[in-house]
């Protein structure tokens, strides 16, 4: 038996006709016995992504073990190091302490270490205006479009400007029901579109981003 | 047809069927030999230009299919064509002899999709030595965690070229793309995530908005099949804007022209 076939056209196959099946129960009118069987397919697909899930994380854990054995002492073993101390330490944690994961002790450590760690670095989203404060020009009608268009919706949203000059509150509110809606629904149209025929490329076996890769 | 369809789903099946039609027809008639001509995309074109900068400056390229590359539900689309991109981006790299570096999504499950990429375009460029473990970083659950490891890898180790195409957020990736801009490299990305077309549009030197990055993804893969069907779905969205333009006119005209949509 060739790779190919295992690899490649048997699950293409089943995708399909499992497609298939979700797809009818979406579109057609309600009929009990095809939506249990798209449940009970649902439920099979969260089950079998637990897998893939469960699959990444050994692949992760090896990957940082292998690192660790390297002979050549860098900064990644020492790091890869850690992050199998932290894993270790908190699988230890969460069998040994009262409650497990969802336990007091358990949860607390976890919001203090890496809750509040995390919360420091989301401070770091600062980045994210700065960053457009300074890459932004006005070097194109479309960029100036954009420009006027978050200028009137921050008005909007100054209660001063909108007290000095109530008509900019109704400007911003246009512009974000109007021409935002219209460009929104014809984005996702779009996008809608170029999902489907990427979905069919799939479906028959021509989409190689996933599937192709492996097979010889 | 109502009896069949439900009711609120005929445009939408309508749509649906059409779409697959249209995608499957240049799908056939492309491998019955007839190919189609495409314009090519700048920013597809800038991801060589990035890695002819990063093998000159000696500085690594960044290929990542979005900090949400998740392989399920409404980001799976956006996922597979960002593999394309990631794949192909990474065997420039590998071809050309720059160093590229994978920062794996929040979610763990894409990390043995991307190191089995990575694997196969080094063997496939005759050089499996320029696999390199390390170079496949996971930086944990949190957003935050994405954007700051990744942030410090680039501040790190410098960036020439920065390819981000797939599922984004704004938490995991703005942070990151900002400063690859910052420490000069060149920033290729997009999402078909409406909410970060503005993000990309401030942060990346060569933008991809919607659907660019299914197209984007079609031109990386460099097969003609896949290529087509690029055409259909043109196809359709000419007869969606030409729909809604009647449609427009019609209920303009006083006709109940939404209701026969919602039917």
């Amino acid at each position: 038996m060739s790779r190919r076939l295992y690899q490649r056209q048997v699950p293409v196959f089943l995708v399909s006709v499992l497609t298939t099946i979700i797809v009818m129960e979406y579109f057609v009118v309600r009929y009990p016995p095809l939506t249990a069987v798209k449940d009970e397919l649902l439920l099979w697909g969260a089950i079998t992504y637990s897998f893939v899930m469960l699959f990444g994380y050994t692949m992760l854990v090896l990957s940082h073990a292998r690192q660790v054995m390297e002979r050549k002492r860098g900064r990644s073993v020492y790091l890869s190091g850690i992050k199998l101390g932290a894993l270790g330490a908190f699988l230890l944690l969460g069998l040994l302490s009262p409650g497990g994961a969802d336990g007091s002790q358990y949860r607390t450590l976890y919001a203090y270490i890496v809750g509040y760690a995390g919360a420091g670095m989301y401070s770091a989203w600062v980045h994210h205006p700065y960053n457009v404060y300074r890459f932004f020009r006005l070097t194109s009608i479309q960029s100036t479009i954009m420009f006027l268009t978050w200028l009137f919706l921050v008005f909007r949203e100054l209660s001063v400007i909108v007290a000095v000059y109530p008509p900019l509150y109704d400007i911003g509110t246009w512009i974000e029901a109007v021409p935002n809606a219209a460009a929104q629904r014809a984005a996702l149209a779009a996008a809608g579109v170029g999902t489907l025929i990427l979905g069919v490329r799939a479906i028959v076996g021509k989409e190689p981003g996933l599937i192709e890769m492996e097979v010889t | 047809m109502s009896q069949i369809i439900a009711t609120g789903k005929v445009a939408e099946f309508v749509v649906f069927i059409a779409s697959a039609i249209a995608g499957i027809y240049y799908l056939w008639s492309a491998m019955k030999g007839k190919t189609q001509a495409l314009r090519p995309m700048p920013q597809v074109d800038a991801i060589s230009e990035g890695v002819d900068k990063a093998v000159e400056e000696g500085k690594p390229v960044y290929a990542s299919p979005g900090d949400q590359a998740y392989l399920s539900g409404m980001y799976a689309p956006m996922t597979i064509t960002g593999m394309n991109v990631l794949r192909y981006t990474a065997k420039l790299a590998i071809q050309k002899g720059a160093r590229v570096i994978f920062p794996v999504p929040v979610n763990a499950e894409s990390l043995p999709l991307i190191d089995g990429i990575f694997r196969e375009v080094c063997v496939a460029a005759g050089k499996p030595e320029a696999y390199r473990r390390e170079d496949v970083i996971y930086y944990g659950t949190e957003y935050s965690l994405h954007a700051m490891g990744l942030t410090a890898t680039l501040a790190r180790e410098g960036v020439s070229c920065y390819v981000e195409v797939g599922a984004i957020t704004g938490g995991g990736s703005s942070t990151p793309a900002g400063w690859a801009r910052e420490f000069g490299g060149l920033v290729v990305g997009g999402t078909a995530r409406y909410l970060h077309q503005g993000t990309w549009a401030m942060l990346a030197d060569y933008p991809m908005f919607m659907d660019d990055i299914f197209s984007a993804g079609a031109i990386c893969s460099g097969d003609d099949v896949v290529k087509a069907s690029l055409v259909g779905g043109d196809v359709v969205k000419l007869a969606l804007v030409a729909i809604t333009v009647l449609f427009a006119i019609l209920a303009a005209a006083g006709l109940p022209a939404l209701s026969w949509i919602k039917a």
